[in-house]
């Protein structure tokens, strides 16, 4: 029975079809179920609801807000047919290998620049690995090369370290070069 | 962001609060490398506790060695870690001479080499000392990755130095209190001390998790020659194993560079090539085997005759030709098809006239298909293997497969011959009715043959079972001379045919040969076998009949 109505979620038809998805600021967005389902969560719910889901009355997500989801439905246009990404990492220096990016995708990071950090929440809780990961990215690429007053100034933080603690970081550390 | 501090803060006082905010942050630092990570953990206290916390997942900072070894000059003990790079082909005395900052020293250990044995002794009874300055230089060895851990035993002349220096490296993994993935010795040169040497590998193994390991072995060819296992039986064996014989520069006296300089190339290729032996013997899984020879000289020397540098080279090939034969008899008689290596690379990283080398390499074994090779400075020369001969191996291998367990179970050799000769021989021999034999696809046969029938018997190569013995209990008929069999069996079939069709399939040729080689000198052989063939007749009167009317 499961299987079945699996089944006939997963058909193109069904793709073309629209849903409503509600966020948290009540904002309504009519989108095709096939962009939508690039978001493993939404993609979760329209499969358990299975037969009876009832496209009209919307799917809410209560965890994010009506911009970001604006801007998060754009990538899902874009990436609606995309393989999915693969995490590697390097086996000895554990590092993140990083992924190369099209010139749709830098623009678009461009675009949202200041709205990173959300990106990132919204692609978790939505559960879209492409956009998490390269949004991930996107701030590694900020901080990296950076001192630690530019992060702080960059990110507003506030230096509530001491310079005792700071000598004692910098002494364990001890080729931390800053 | 700044709702990622707070967060963080939160995390810290109650724990397990929210994680979606730390898994973006770790996420995120993974993408880093090891010094931006400790930079980070500057930036305030939430950073700093995070990271402290999670450092034992992020990535590590990469260091290029680390190196055990005596002070140039002086008698001091030292542990050095190079940040950038490690010269390993140079004469290391005079790098750390000329160049020490470009290696930070860990521990110093003064006079090392001067004290007498006793009074280290006493040392060691309480434990290694290691100033305690150094201990958080090495427990910050904990978050970082060295591409090398050197030992450099080439200076010690007791025993107990050995000894002590291997103590002194396990103490020193102790401190940093993470296994160290490759490692590399350097070997003195005094015979009895090496012996020594070699019986400390296994304690200096435990603290080694190597995937790799590389050896300098100039003196420790006979250790290894006796006993190959010494390479395999440490707790972790590594699965890259670089043996290499470094001869020394200084050993060339310029007043007979050639006498010397014989001496130690060829010795040195001989002994690699035993050793080869002594490792495909052991039949250990190692997946590939390389060859890597320098032969180094000083290049202004004016004085180097050519016509005698010419003959070292043909020696120098000979014994190149011997080790590319053994390797390549055996991977086909000890590794399965899916082993079996696409390429058999060979640098010679000295320019030189290596074509009448590669040639003859060409000319024994036809089947090796030439391509992309340099001529001049022959680097990284690829033989790409091509024939259908590999193809009916791994169908061979494929059904032996699933006929081993059967194989093995069944004690009458009659019935185990009878199963061998009706399920693997004909994926074996396929084709080969059409196909002509020649001696080294023989060869191959058999030795596919023998190593199914060396699995079936469960004896290894290193037991020194003779090849007829194993024959004579499995009872198995020989590849070989079952297609020279078919071969025979068809063409009488197609001899005793009434009708006048032809056979359904025609033969297709000789042994596939490369284009490359055709142009070169086969030029005969290839018209001979592509010339159509002609049906004149089944019985001796109607093939005069046929001829006549055609």
């Amino acid at each position: 029975m499961a299987t079945e109505s699996a089944n006939g979620v997963s058909s193109p038809e069904l793709n073309e079809r629209d849903v409503v998805i509600t966020t948290n600021d009540n904002r309504n967005f009519t989108v095709k179920i096939g962009v939508a389902r690039v978001s493993k969560t939404i993609n979760n719910m329209i499969q358990d609801l299975g037969e009876s889901l009832d496209l009209s009355s919307g799917i809410p997500l209560p965890n994010v807000d009506g911009p970001i989801f604006e801007k998060v439905l754009e990538w899902c246009e874009e990436h609606k047919n995309a393989p999915e990404i693969k995490v590697e990492q390097d086996p000895h220096t554990r590092e993140r290998k990083w992924f190369t990016m099209t010139e749709w995708e830098e623009e678009y990071f461009r675009k949202f620049l200041s709205h990173l950090w959300d990106l990132a929440m919204a692609a978790n809780y939505l559960e879209i690995p492409s956009l998490y990961y390269y949004t991930c990215q996107k701030l590694a690429e900020r901080i990296k090369g950076r001192t630690p007053e530019q992060i702080r100034e960059m990110f507003g933080i506030e230096d509530d370290l001491t310079e005792e603690e700071k000598a004692e970081i910098r002494r364990t550390n001890v080729w931390c070069t800053y | 962001m700044k709702e990622l501090d707070q967060h963080c803060n939160l995390f810290f006082s109650i724990p397990a609060l929210n994680d979606v905010q730390i898994d973006i942050f770790r996420d995120i630092l993974k993408f880093l490398d090891g010094p931006s990570i400790e930079n980070c953990s500057l930036v305030s206290r939430s950073w700093e506790n995070f990271i402290r916390i999670y450092r034992k997942i992020m990535p590590l900072r990469k260091i290029y060695a680390l190196v055990i070894h005596q002070e140039y000059d002086t008698d001091n003990l030292v542990v050095r870690i190079f940040h950038k790079t490690y010269p390993r082909n140079i004469k290391r005395k005079s790098y750390f001479y000329y160049s020490t900052d470009a290696a930070e020293e860990l521990v110093k250990i003064h006079n090392f080499y001067k004290t007498p044995e006793k009074k280290m002794k006493m040392n060691k009874k309480s434990s290694i000392h290691i100033p305690e300055d150094n201990h958080v230089k090495i427990s910050a060895l904990k978050n970082c990755i060295f591409d090398q851990i050197v030992l450099d035993f080439s200076k010690f002349s007791q025993i107990w130095q050995v000894n002590y220096s291997v103590d002194l490296f396990g103490k020193l993994v102790e401190i940093c209190g993470q296994k160290i993935k490759t490692i590399r010795l350097d070997d003195g040169k005094s015979d009895n001390l090496i012996a020594y040497a070699s019986s400390l590998y296994p304690k200096i193994f435990n603290y080694v998790d190597a995937d790799r390991l590389d050896k300098n072995m100039l003196k420790e060819v006979n250790s290894i020659v006796s006993n190959p296992n010494c390479l395999f039986t440490i707790p972790n064996p590594p699965t890259h194993i670089e043996l290499s014989c470094e001869e020394h520069v200084d050993y060339i006296f310029f007043n007979h560079p050639f006498e010397i300089m014989e001496i130690n190339r060829f010795g040195g290729l001989i002994d690699l090539i035993k050793i080869f032996d002594c490792l495909i013997q052991s039949q250990s899984d190692v997946s590939r085997y390389s060859l890597q020879f320098t032969p180094r000289y000083t290049s202004d020397d004016t004085d180097i005759d050519i016509s005698h540098f010419h003959l070292d080279q043909s020696l120098f090939h000979q014994d190149l030709d011997t080790f590319c034969e053994k390797v390549l008899l055996a991977f086909e008689s000890t590794s399965e098809p899916g082993n079996l290596p696409p390429q058999i690379k060979i640098n010679i990283s000295d320019g030189g006239n290596y074509d009448q080398f590669l040639q003859r390499l060409f000319d024994r074994s036809g089947n090796l298909d030439k391509k992309r090779i340099k001529h001049k400075n022959a680097k990284g020369v690829k033989f790409q293997r091509s024939d259908q001969i590999i193809g009916r191996r791994s169908a061979a291998w494929l059904s032996f497969k699933n006929l081993q367990d059967v194989l093995k179970e069944v004690q009458d050799p009659k019935t185990r011959a009878h199963l061998f000769n009706s399920t693997v021989l004909p994926a074996l021999n396929y084709g080969s009715e059409t196909l002509t034999l020649r001696n080294s696809d023989a060869k191959k046969l058999q030795t596919t043959q023998r190593a199914m029938e060396r699995k079936v018997l469960g004896v290894r190569l290193i037991d020194k079972v003779k090849s007829d013995e194993i024959r004579t209990q499995t009872m198995f008929k020989d590849a070989a001379q079952d297609a020279r069999k078919r071969k025979l069996r068809w063409a009488g079939h197609i001899a005793r045919r009434q009708d006048n069709t032809g056979p359904r399939e025609q033969p297709s040729g000789g042994p596939t040969i490369s284009s490359d080689l055709l142009d070169d000198h086969h030029t005969d052989g290839d018209e001979k076998w592509n010339k159509p063939l002609v049906q004149t007749g089944t019985t001796l009167p109607e093939i005069e009949k046929n001829t006549e009317g055609g």
